[in-house]
């Protein structure tokens, strides 16, 4: 007793696996239509993640340099 | 971190997959898995550039191919609902993940992938590699269906 063995080794991690996998099959509780529109929600998410960070990385843009004046008329 | 990510989803989508009598329910999860990847991804590769690893430049390149994958994946799940409401006819979704997958592997988008910084390299073939393995495990999982 108080001694961990290898066989409680193998308990925890076997436990860990499965807690995980519950949790997995937990959220798989929806119904498919449930995850098929929550599916569209994050894919549209993504959507505007990538444009937020593509926002932070532009260059800001180089002025256009000035039209050149037209000559005066003579 | 980003290795226990790219095991968790490979997990997520073989269970999803188990048996596939639901081709529909595994492929919308499969779907979903790989949408959370792809912004964990996007998430992990600001991160990388905000360390200094990877130039802004870089950046841009691979949150392109990211975004060229999310489409991708609107596209495999808009198939998905085409295939289920018509249906389900056999190989039909099957189809929607092959197409999912030659989406992946383009060439010319596959070339955006390149970084100078070895650590950051490793860290983006982690990140693509959980990818494209969700997807061939959809593949897979639904046995021709």
């Amino acid at each position: 007793m108080g001694t961990t063995t290898i066989v409680d080794l193998i308990l925890q991690a076997l436990n860990a696996v499965l807690a995980e996998i519950a949790a997995i099959r937990g959220q798989s509780g929806q119904t498919d239509a449930a995850i098929d529109a929550s599916t569209t929600q994050l894919l549209a998410a993504n959507d505007a993640l990538y444009a937020a960070l593509k926002a932070t990385l532009a260059v800001p843009k180089t002025p256009a340099a000035p039209a050149t004046p037209a000559a005066p008329a003579t | 971190m980003i290795r226990k990510l790219s095991v968790v989803l490979t997990l997520a989508a073989l269970i999803s997959l188990g048996g596939c009598k639901d081709p529909y329910g595994a492929a919308v999860k499969a779907a979903a898995d790989i949408g959370t990847g792809i912004a964990q991804g996007m998430k992990t590769v600001d991160s990388i550039r905000q360390q200094g690893l990877i130039t802004p430049a870089e950046e841009s390149n691979v949150l392109d191919y990211l975004e060229f994958a999310n489409k991708a994946d609107e596209a495999f799940q808009s198939c998905v609902d085409t295939a289920h409401t018509s249906g389900s006819k056999a190989g039909s979704f099957t189809a929607c993940a092959t197409a999912f997958n030659t989406s992946l592997n383009n060439p010319t988008e596959l070339a955006l992938l390149h970084v100078a910084n070895t650590t950051a390299s490793q860290n983006i073939t982690t990140i693509i590699n959980g990818i494209t393995t969700g997807v061939n495990a959809i593949i897979a999982g639904l046995g021709g269906a």
